[in-house]
């Protein structure tokens, strides 16, 4: 196994950054199976669809697009 | 998806291939994410029609819980290509292909959520079946 601090550093910014939107995506799972009603589930489906929107953007635009 | 050389440099061709400790954490973090989306589908089967009186109360949620669904899991796909391209782990070609299977995916994201709005219930199960379709492309890119 090869590995310095630099990868090391990075690849702690990567798991802090993807832990917490994978925590998001996890806690909206939840929601789905959840006892949430109507209207809590439309405003957290409104919610999601925003943020869908801003990740396509971002990765779109990181992807060179 | 190809592997970067490590800081020893270029790997020698036939030579067994040794991940960096950066490319195991990647494959382990895309790995996980790959699991969420697994749960995306769990959970879509889930909401399925209800077998007792009780569960016909959330008979109405159903859109709701399949829209929310199809949106997460764009969303862990979304995350997992970010989190590869962040790694250095695609390849010019391999972002290329991205671009576009994310293009697609959200597209049939885009129809899921008009069928939804349309609240046309034929339209919206095929247009999440599609989306659902196109996530999975979009995520084979860094599965496996």
């Amino acid at each position: 196994m090869n590995f310095n601090l630099d990868t090391i550093l990075k690849a702690i910014e990567l798991v802090g950054e993807t832990s917490a939107a994978a925590k998001q995506i996890f806690e909206g799972f939840i929601a789905v199976t959840g006892g949430e009603t109507q209207e809590e589930l439309k405003a957290r489906y409104a919610e999601a669809r925003a943020k869908s929107d801003v990740d396509h953007a971002t990765l779109q635009d990181e992807l060179g697009g | 998806m190809a592997r970067p050389p490590n800081s020893q440099g270029a790997r020698e061709p036939g030579s067994r291939v040794h991940l960096t400790f950066k490319e195991i954490i990647m494959k382990k973090i895309i790995l996980a994410l790959a699991g969420a989306l697994a749960l995306a589908g769990c959970n879509l089967a889930a909401v399925q029609i209800p077998t007792s009186p009780a569960a016909v109360a959330d008979r109405t949620t159903l859109d709701e819980r399949a829209g929310l669904s199809v949106e997460l899991a764009y969303q862990a796909a979304n995350l997992a290509i970010r989190t590869a391209n962040r790694a250095g782990l695609l390849t010019p070609a391999a972002k290329a292909k991205a671009r576009t299977l994310d293009d697609t995916a959200f597209a049939a994201v885009g129809k899921a959520r008009a069928a939804y709005d349309a609240g046309n219930a034929s339209s919206f199960k095929e247009a999440d079946a599609a989306a659902r379709s196109a996530v999975a492309d979009l995520l084979s890119l860094v599965k496996g």
